[in-house]
């Protein structure tokens, strides 16, 4: 099984692959962004409670879910390369922390920013927030920590253990709203149904995916990156490639 | 400033901060890559 898996994951085979990707996942993700900025500014109807404001969902809501599961898929990297050792997770791992890091940014400044016309003021100490704000720190430690070392296997392996350690405070923002008396309002949608109308609901999802192209393009050009650093000597890997 | 400004702002920021991590991603890799075609010629 793993022989059978690892021989996907050979990293000639990966560069390839992210060659051949990164340009078109930019371009179906720009375009979706493009598309669905241009539906959710002017085309959904503005809300009866918030007025225009709310319009800030659309970017608030696919920016904090990215930012959770980049950090996710950091953990499991991280496991993976703990047990298994295997250089591809360790590359993957390290790829992935800018991304969730500007996701992290753009949730609190977006959240911040609609906080003010909604709340009454741009930040307040409360456990929704503060978690947020804890995980920005954790990924910020994590990008610190890359160049930390002297040697890229100790910092894999202080990378890979603090991104599962760190994990914990994935669920903590999760229900967070649900544990603790939060300014910061409940989950809009739960396994009951969506407090959003459908009319407005269909463009979170859409908005949602955009995000995610845009950053498999970002993600696999990282790759690449890793890739050259790891193995500058295979020459075989990018001397054809782009 | 009204609620739509904010939201324009909010919209500005989060294509802002995605176009500088695409563009520092792309211009880490192809540095790389031209060091890399540099190391070999020398």
């Amino acid at each position: 099984m793993y022989k059978y898996v690892a021989k996907y994951f050979l990293l000639e085979r990966v560069y390839k692959f992210c060659n051949f990707f990164a340009n078109k996942a930019l371009l179906a993700g720009l375009f979706g962004f493009f598309i669905m900025s241009y539906i959710c500014l002017f085309i959904l109807p503005s809300d009866s409670v918030q007025s225009e404001v709310y319009r800030i969902l659309f970017v608030h809501v696919p920016s904090a879910i990215m930012s959770e599961l980049i950090y996710l898929f950091l953990a499991v990297n991280g496991f993976i390369y703990l047990v298994w050792r295997t250089k591809i997770s360790a590359i993957f791992l390290n790829s992935a922390i800018s991304i969730g890091l500007i996701f992290t940014a753009l949730v609190l400044i977006t959240g911040s920013i609609w906080g003010k016309p909604t709340w009454g003021t741009y930040w307040v100490w409360d456990a929704r927030i503060t978690s947020t704000f804890i995980l920005l720190i954790q990924y910020v430690c994590l990008l610190a920590l890359k160049t930390s070392f002297t040697t890229r296997q100790i910092a894999d392996q202080i990378i890979s253990i603090l991104s599962i350690i760190g994990a914990i405070n994935i669920p903590i923002i999760k229900f967070s709203v649900n544990w603790w008396n939060t300014l910061h309002q409940g989950p809009s949608i739960t396994t009951s149904g969506s407090s959003i109308d459908g009319e407005m609901l269909y463009a979170l999802p859409l908005m949602l995916i955009a995000f995610m192209f845009i950053s498999l393009s970002i993600f696999l050009r990282n790759i690449q990156f890793e890739i050259l650093l790891r193995a500058p000597s295979k020459k075989e890997i990018w001397r054809d490639h782009g | 400033m009204d609620s739509l400004e904010l939201v324009f702002i909010c919209y500005a920021i989060t294509l802002l901060s995605m176009s500088i991590l695409v563009v520092v991603s792309r211009g880490t890799l192809f540095n790389k890559l031209k060091d890399l075609r540099d190391e070999e010629h020398d």
